[in-house]
């Protein structure tokens, strides 16, 4: 489990580093939230 | 149940990705000027300010989307927009919905202190948002609105409160 928990911390490092410095990447992960969101509001 | 408990954690650790993901976006777009689409973006910095009396809002046909900031608090976000009768228009949906009560606060933070900076391209306008809720111009204001976005708003959505109209009226 002690390994699980430390690739589940690399991945979270990795996710905020790729949404903040890949481009296009936080636009993609806002397009699709607003795809969700919208259809939750209707 | 010592098996349940461990796939609940691992459930929840592959949850916090996307939840990362989404918290990151957010906090960026927080951080720059003006907002895309969804999150909402920090103060409108950029673009010059407009002096002396409105433009003709003509050429907002052509524009599918403006930035709003309100001052306090100053966050900005991107809406829809039109024009009716030489004045600008601005809207928002879904307002009586449990997901638009906790998506959409910028129009009652609108209702408190409705001062506003719209950008347009790369013009700033200083703006009052007022709302409206009845009157005999919201039959063509909200035509202006269908014929323009795919938009459900009527008159009765306005006049029941799922949908606020405001308009932005200068300041």
């Amino acid at each position: 489990m002690k390994h699980f928990y430390q690739v589940t911390a690399a991945a979270l490092l990795l996710t905020v580093l790729i949404v903040w410095f890949m481009p296009g990447a936080s636009d993609w992960v806002e397009t699709t939230l607003q795809r969700y969101v919208s259809r939750a509001a209707q | 149940m010592k098996d349940v408990l461990r796939a609940l954690i691992v459930l929840g650790c592959l949850l916090l990705i996307p939840i990362t993901a989404v918290v990151t976006a957010a906090t960026k777009q927080r951080m720059s000027d003006g907002a895309k689409a969804f999150f909402s973006g920090g103060p409108l910095v950029a673009g010059d300010l407009h002096t002396g009396p409105d433009p003709d809002w003509g050429f907002l046909d052509d524009v599918r989307t403006i930035e709003l900031q309100l001052l306090d608090p100053p966050r900005s976000r991107r809406i829809w927009t039109t024009h009716h009768d030489g004045k600008l228009y601005v809207w928002s949906g879904y307002m009586n919905s449990a997901v638009g009560k906790i998506w959409k606060g910028w129009p009652g933070d609108a209702e408190r202190d409705g001062r506003a900076v719209l950008r347009m391209g790369s013009k700033r306008f200083e703006r009052q948002l007022r709302r409206i809720t009845e009157g005999p111009e919201l039959d063509g204001i909200t035509a202006a609105i269908t014929n323009k976005y795919p938009s459900r708003i009527t008159r009765e959505s306005v006049e029941s409160g799922s949908s606020w109209l405001f308009e932005a009226a200068p300041r």
